[in-house]
């Protein structure tokens, strides 16, 4: 087992060396995603600050909340997107031109070929726009986190990484009926709901984004930061493995229906 | 001229035919392109009961309904479409036929169109339905001509945009990043996000004289009767504007464009 691990260990720092080296050689690109990440990123601040321009709290919750609540979201986001760029979107395109067949042959584990056979090292400075936010944000609201808050913050961002990487895998699953990613278009829309604290919709709607479970993705990881811990932080790890060995079920069921596009 | 409109036409009803074929990808832009509307216009809903806002709570979600519609109504796909086609070099195929490729490319918009907004009725329809009584417009029969001409003038204004915008491909050699690019200041310039009367005064003027304004925000404003006839006007002279000179741009990059353009194998 630990030789497995660092072998897949050893096999995404290549996949990131070659993936830093494409973005390298399409510098324009890369710059311009970069750019897009920080208006982005003043966009919807730029929109929580008018939520809040005549009034101190929305929904019972401050500006510094909500900032926090889409600091985490990006950063998990950014996390996730560093390590399966847009893999999970050209997973209906990967079926549909045959490429599939050509991970399948090869002697790693499938959901690790089609979730990382590229990365997206720029997401990078996104990780580091969500830190610099939520840093704002704590100072702001004037929090101290201790250091047992910080671990089990740490603790349910793990299980936030996984439980978003889990939902995205599920749905991008449907490519091997649709062939196409719109399902997961639709997905990765309704998952910017994230960025906001779920207490900010009606009651009926937190409770959909409870059964889904989007609401460990940040606003459990952001309560966390704020001191309120509750039943939600402690099954947030249990969550995050039930969703993981469901889509990875859900992968191989998939695959067992799959049959290659070529002969 | 009339042959122009029977190319046009003919496209049209090739680009039905092919996209009759993937119902349900129509389906779910429809819905996609409805979330994220739906979910501010709740957000802001809740500030509005915090807070004393520019706009009412009835005309915060006919704002947020009309835009689902101005959004489907006003998009095309030129920037993806040609630009991909300048990067992969298939648009030589595209320079050797006897008309311009804008006709063709026209044609395919309003072909797509056609068949997603006919998805787009059924889910709108529910949408007013239940929320029927929250919807606040006020128009006349010149406020209707206005808003049919903004919209109709909105959709060309964007086409010649993104055609404009992908000309830059031949020069840039990328069109992703300029499609990231568009995207993310068509989101927040054009009113999708967020209307634009609720933005502060300043940032306001300063939308006003782009181009984005015109592909949702501006048709809304007219028909929710936000803006007095000077305004309106002044907008048709800012948006007439906007179209002249993108279309010169367009013309004098494409030329000149095509000079520098090679492609591989084609």
């Amino acid at each position: 087992m630990p030789l497995r691990i660092r072998r897949y260990f050893w096999l995404i720092i290549k996949i990131l060396k070659y993936s830093l080296i494409g973005s390298l050689e399409y510098r324009f690109q890369t710059v311009v995603r970069i750019v897009r990440m920080f208006i982005e990123s003043f966009t919807v601040l730029f929109i929580i600050s008018t939520f809040f321009q005549k009034s101190q709290t929305v929904a019972g919750l401050s500006a510094d909340t909500v900032i926090l609540t889409y600091a985490i979201f990006n950063l998990i986001w950014a996390t996730l997107y560093f390590f399966i760029s847009d893999n999970l979107i050209d997973l209906g395109d990967v079926i549909r031109k045959g490429d599939l067949d050509f991970f399948l042959i090869k002697p790693v584990d499938i959901q690790f070929m089609i979730s990382s056979n590229q990365m997206h090292p720029q997401n990078i400075v996104r990780m580091l726009i969500g830190i610099v936010i939520a840093l704002y944000a704590v100072s702001s609201a004037q929090i101290s986190i201790t250091p047992l808050y910080f671990i089990i913050f740490t603790m349910t961002a793990f299980s936030s990484l996984l439980i978003g990487y889990s939902l995205l895998l599920f749905i991008s699953i449907f490519s091997f009926w649709t062939f196409s990613n719109e399902i997961y278009e639709l997905a990765n829309t309704s998952f910017s709901m994230a960025r906001y604290p779920l207490e900010i919709f009606p009651k009926n709607v937190v409770t959909i984004m409870t059964i889904i479970p989007m609401i460990f993705i940040s606003t459990v990881p952001s309560r966390v930061l704020l001191g309120h811990v509750d039943y939600l932080t402690f099954i947030a790890p249990l969550i995050a493995v039930i969703t993981f060995a469901s889509s990875r079920y859900f992968l191989f069921f998939a695959l067992k229906r799959y049959s290659s596009a070529s002969s | 001229m009339i042959h122009k409109i029977k190319l046009i036409s003919i496209f049209i009803q090739t680009s039905i035919q092919s996209e009759w074929q993937y119902r349900l990808k129509s389906v779910v832009w429809v819905i996609n392109g409805s979330v994220t509307p739906i979910l501010l216009m709740s957000i802001w809903l809740v500030v509005s009961q915090a807070s004393k806002l520019s706009l009412s709570s009835s005309q915060i979600i006919t704002y947020y309904l009309l835009s689902i519609i101005m959004g489907r109504i006003t998009q095309v796909w030129s920037l993806e479409d040609v630009g991909r086609d300048i990067r992969m070099g298939e648009f030589s195929f595209k320079m050797v036929k006897p008309y311009s490729y804008l006709l063709e490319e026209m044609g395919k918009s309003i072909g797509h169109k056609i068949i997603r907004l006919a998805t787009l009725v059924p889910v709108m329809g529910f949408l007013f339905l239940i929320l029927r009584s929250h919807i606040q417009i006020e128009l006349s029969l010149s406020g209707v001509l206005f808003a049919v001409f903004a919209i109709i003038l909105g959709f060309l204004l964007n086409f010649i945009w993104e055609n404009f915008l992908a000309t830059l491909v031949f020069y840039l050699h990328e069109h992703d990043s300029l499609q990231y690019l568009n995207f993310a200041l068509y989101d927040f310039l054009s009113g999708r996000l967020i209307p634009l009367a609720l933005l502060p005064l300043f940032v306001h003027q300063i939308v006003m004289f782009t181009p984005y304004r015109y592909f949702i925000s501006f048709p809304i404003e007219i028909i929710q009767g936000q803006i007095p006839l000077s305004g309106i006007l002044q907008g048709f002279l800012i948006l007439t504007t906007f179209l002249i000179f993108i279309s010169l741009f367009q013309q004098i990059l494409l030329k000149n464009g095509i000079k520098k353009y090679s492609s591989f194998g084609h």
